[in-house]
């Protein structure tokens, strides 16, 4: 078996995978992230999975719970027991041969939405972790994945080839504008769009196929908007000593914007908007406004006590080769607001990300 | 004070204002050399991570004469 494909429906049935776990095949050779998701899979075992309807009927109707960390964008991550159903309800069943890449570290909330998702479909799961960005380039095209979930900042850094192959891409964390996924799916020719939203106290809440979401008829009553920041009803909020709720409801901090009386975007974490001259600045939406100008690959934007604007805008941008800063600031007067060109701007080789492929904070 | 005037120089040329051959004492940074705010925040950054002194602390800085005061002391 080439330990590369974990859930290749071709080579390895539940049945012989979950043998296969208990004979103890699997040895230190394995990386973590493949234990993790062999554990999930005699996990399961455990509940009585033994083939593809089993699988189904835990995750669909099981109210069982399981362990995940909050993505700690800020702060030290939460850990909080989300129950399968939760996971799974915005996954479809579907018979397809689709190749998934897995960016995402699997035991945070996207990264068991793209495991579940295989898992439940039978579909092959191509691990992206611990691979520099032209490696990952080489294994899209190698193992001929057809569906990407990744943040914005991650497609950004394996643009490149054309990766015609590639039937849908999904972009989930990071606040991004139709711009920017525009500017990426050229890259990837044959592919359709997708959002997602899910957070980790809520599990999966939205899907869409375009930049806008909606709040899904069935919940209506669990899901409200308010001062544009989301907040979920306790009936979908996993369990958690460390979150903190206001009566029923939980403010997930995620801060949207109406596009039509009923249509929103996400545009980018609460915490993360500061004051600039008197403007509210989301920092996460001027780096999606930086990402779109060319010669940028990937920008970092933090902020700064300034006597003059109150706060400033902090730039640290990895640029294509041949782009100056002069170069890169005339563009940035062209498209930005002038509160929102960082004040200070500087090259930089790396940027850090972290483990689910968010800019850290 | 030449590396004043190069950091007052650069912020306009980067802003794509007009540069000076020369500096006097009077001229105001925003009526005379045409900087605004934003301007004025980055020459602030640029002077304190040269000079390590925030010129906008404090006194209120209007011209060239009024930054030299501050970086004097």
């Amino acid at each position: 078996m080439d330990k590369i494909f974990l859930i290749d429906k071709n080579t390895i049935t539940y049945t012989n995978l979950i043998d296969y776990i208990n004979l103890n095949v699997f040895s230190d050779e394995y990386t973590e992230w493949e234990v993790f998701i062999l554990n999930t899979i005699k996990n399961l075992a455990s509940k009585g999975v033994s083939n593809h309807t089993d699988l189904i009927n835990v995750l669909h109707k099981n109210n069982k719970h399981i362990e995940l960390l909050s993505s700690g964008t800020t702060g030290e991550p939460k850990v909080i027991y989300q129950s399968f159903k939760n996971m799974v309800r915005n996954i479809s069943i579907s018979e397809d041969d689709s190749v998934w890449a897995m960016f995402y570290h699997p035991n945070r909330m996207a990264g068991y939405q793209v495991l579940f998702q295989t898992l439940l479909n039978g579909q092959t799961l191509v691990n992206m972790r611990g691979y520099d960005y032209k490696e990952i380039q080489d294994r899209i095209l190698t193992y001929n994945v057809t569906h990407i979930s990744a943040t914005p900042t991650l497609y950004k850094m394996i643009l490149g080839p054309t990766f015609d192959k590639v039937k849908q891409i999904t972009f989930g964390g990071d606040g991004s504008t139709k711009n920017l996924q525009h500017q990426i799916s050229k890259y990837f020719p044959n592919a359709r769009i997708k959002n997602i939203y899910a957070s980790t106290e809520g599990g999966s809440l939205f899907a869409s196929n375009g930049e806008l979401f909606h709040i899904p008829i069935k919940y209506m009553d669990k899901i409200k908007i308010v001062d544009n920041e989301i907040h979920i009803h306790n009936d979908l909020v996993g369990l958690s000593t460390s979150i903190e709720m206001d009566g029923d409801w939980y403010n997930t901090g995620d801060l949207i914007e109406f596009v039509t009386d009923t249509e929103f975007k996400i545009v980018g974490r609460s915490s993360n908007v500061v004051k600039v001259a008197g403007y509210n600045v989301n920092l996460e939406s001027i780096e999606s406004k930086i990402l779109k100008i060319e010669g940028i690959k990937l920008c970092k934007i933090s902020s700064k006590y300034n006597s003059v604007l109150g706060n400033m805008l902090i730039a640290e941008i990895i640029a294509l080769d041949g782009y100056s800063l002069i170069d890169i600031k005339r563009s940035m007067r062209d498209g930005l607001e002038k509160f929102e060109i960082p004040t200070k701007i500087s090259f930089v080789e790396s940027i850090e990300l972290n483990e689910n492929g968010k800019i850290k904070r | 004070m030449k590396k004043l005037y190069e950091i007052v120089n650069e912020v306009l040329e980067s802003n794509e204002l007009d540069t000076q051959n020369t500096f006097k004492d009077t001229d105001n940074l925003k009526d005379d050399l045409g900087m605004d705010s934003f301007n004025l925040a980055e020459l602030t950054v640029m002077i304190e991570d040269e000079f390590d002194i925030d010129i906008f602390e404090g006194d209120m800085v209007f011209t060239i004469g009024d930054i030299k005061q501050k970086l004097n002391g």
